[in-house]
């Protein structure tokens, strides 16, 4: 059994062990990867080591502890929402936080999310295609929650407007802030 | 904060074999239109801009 902790941020030099690892495995190897209080980071590094896990010919564990954000968020999400047979993703028993939300760019300190931009940018085309991706996560997540469309009707209390907690968190994601989910 | 923990609700999620392959499909996809990108940002001479989780 082989264990690689990977802490504080996904980024290419924190993933390279595991990487060589993965790709080096035999039918049998177990690996365990450890993403404790994990703030994310690159979306290369994000993709190999979700690449490599899905190719691999070892058992792999995937286990989050404390936080697990953005990056870190994306690929553990990603192997719940398209599991693999040799690939568990859990935690380790004790309560960790879920932080999800829309990529972006980052440009001279300002946050570039798609609905910033236009089909005349750079970014446009790119961003669209991993915004969707990342969309597809969170609505499947929103349906195990429960969400239907009729969570997007108006609750009438005391001749208040009320909305539903998870049209709350739709329009909060899709608002690009935040989602934030106990795991 | 949703208040619903995603350790009771996972078992509820229902990808398709389908769905799982096409987001594949689409993940290799943003990989190769990312390294265009990265190419028009260092001809540009941007090379600290990039996508970002």
């Amino acid at each position: 059994m082989e264990y690689f902790e990977i802490k504080d941020e996904i980024t290419p030099a924190t993933v390279s062990a595991a990487l060589a690892a993965l790709d080096d495995a035999y039918n049998g190897n177990e690996i365990t990867i450890q993403l404790p209080y994990n703030g994310g980071g690159s979306v290369d590094a994000a993709i190999w080591l979700i690449e490599a896990i899905k190719q691999t010919k070892a058992k792999v564990t995937i286990e989050v502890d404390r936080y697990v954000i953005s990056a870190a968020a994306f690929i553990y999400l990603w192997f719940i929402i398209y599991p693999e047979l040799h690939v568990e993703a859990k935690t380790t028993g004790e309560p960790a936080i879920l932080v999800y939300h829309r990529p972006r760019v980052i440009i001279d300190e300002h946050l570039a999310f798609l609905n910033d931009l236009n089909d005349r940018t750079d970014e446009w085309e790119t961003l669209k295609e991993f915004t969707e991706i990342f969309d597809k996560l969170f609505e499947y997540l929103m349906a195990a929650c429960g969400y239907t469309a009729a969570n997007e009707n108006i609750y009438e209390y005391s001749q208040c407007a009320l909305k539903h907690q998870l049209r709350h968190v739709r329009d909060g994601y899709y608002s690009n802030q935040d989602f934030v989910m106990p795991t | 904060m949703l208040n619903i923990n995603l350790n009771k609700v996972r078992n509820n999620i229902s990808a398709s074999a389908n769905n799982k392959k096409e987001a594949y499909e689409k993940l290799k996809s943003f990989k190769e239109k990312n390294e265009q990108l990265k190419a028009v940002y260092v001809a540009k001479g941007q090379k600290q801009i990039k996508i970002s989780l």
